[in-house]
């Protein structure tokens, strides 16, 4: 089956998808709130904003300063517009279901 | 057919995410700003009861409201969390449109009702009956703006 367009190896493992969909629905988000979240260790998520970042797709910027000091991360317009791209792609991946269980059983409704 | 059970997952996984986000944009608003938006609020009903003119007590009250205003937005602003605009769907603005209503009608209730009875500092009693009830809707407008984006 080919792969439709969108389609972004780097957002796919489920980890990372679920950071880009934090960070998808939030203007910015506390690396504390990610952290928790997705129950990840601090060094497990840092490398995973590290590995967006990386990619152009994450921007991290910290706040205040001593104890109130904060972590904010966000996604850039480029992570935003990736991450909308791949979520198209994993719909259109469930919609063409019928057609590939198609094979002599009548095609099912997925709407 | 593992691709699409793959993607059925990836999406799952995204509305999940997505649901936590929001939730985590109430739950995590600053707490010290939200309690002095209750309490300005409560002063501007408080103030109804000073022995003042009434133009003036309702000036304090409208003085009262705006400062209650501006904590509630900073402390949405100053949240763990920040919603985007793209999740303030119209069923966002009808949810939050809904509970400005209700508040408002419930504000109107508790102030009827307060006025049949002889009580002293009607307005303060409104006032702490309305800021309790808004705490205990708070997990009722949780839920209704979780489902704003399913």
């Amino acid at each position: 089956m080919t792969t439709p367009a969108g389609f972004d190896e780097l957002i796919h493992p489920p980890t990372r998808l679920g950071l880009m969909a934090l960070l998808a629905a939030t203007e910015w988000a506390e690396f504390s709130f990610l952290k928790e979240s997705l129950e990840l260790t601090d060094s497990a998520l840092s490398k995973q904003v590290s590995t967006l970042s990386d990619a152009g797709y994450a921007e991290i910027r910290k706040e205040g300063a001593g104890r109130r000091r904060h972590t904010l991360v966000t996604l850039t317009p480029q992570g935003r517009k990736a991450f909308d791209g791949h979520v198209e792609a994993l719909r259109q991946l469930v919609n063409r279901a019928p057609s590939v269980s198609a094979s002599g059983a009548a095609p099912r409704e997925t709407r | 057919m593992n691709h699409i059970e793959d993607a059925h997952a990836g999406l799952a996984e995204v509305a999940k995410r997505r649901n936590q986000a929001i939730d985590g944009a109430s739950r995590g608003r600053h707490r010290g700003w939200d309690a002095t938006g209750m309490l300005a609020m409560l002063a501007g009903f408080a103030a109804m009861d000073l022995p003042v003119s009434e133009a003036l007590g309702l000036a304090l009250f409208f003085i009262g409201m705006v400062a209650a205003l501006i904590c509630f937005t900073r402390a949405g602003r100053r949240s763990t969390v920040v919603m985007h605009k793209s999740q303030m769907t119209g069923r966002f603005w009808a949810v939050l449109g809904g509970m400005a209503l209700a508040a408002g009608a419930l504000l109107f209730g508790l102030m009827w009702l307060v006025d049949q009875t002889d009580i002293p500092l009607r307005s303060t009693l409104v006032g702490v009956l309305f800021v309790v009830l808004v705490a205990a809707g708070d997990p009722l407008y949780r839920v209704l703006l979780r489902r704003t984006t399913v």
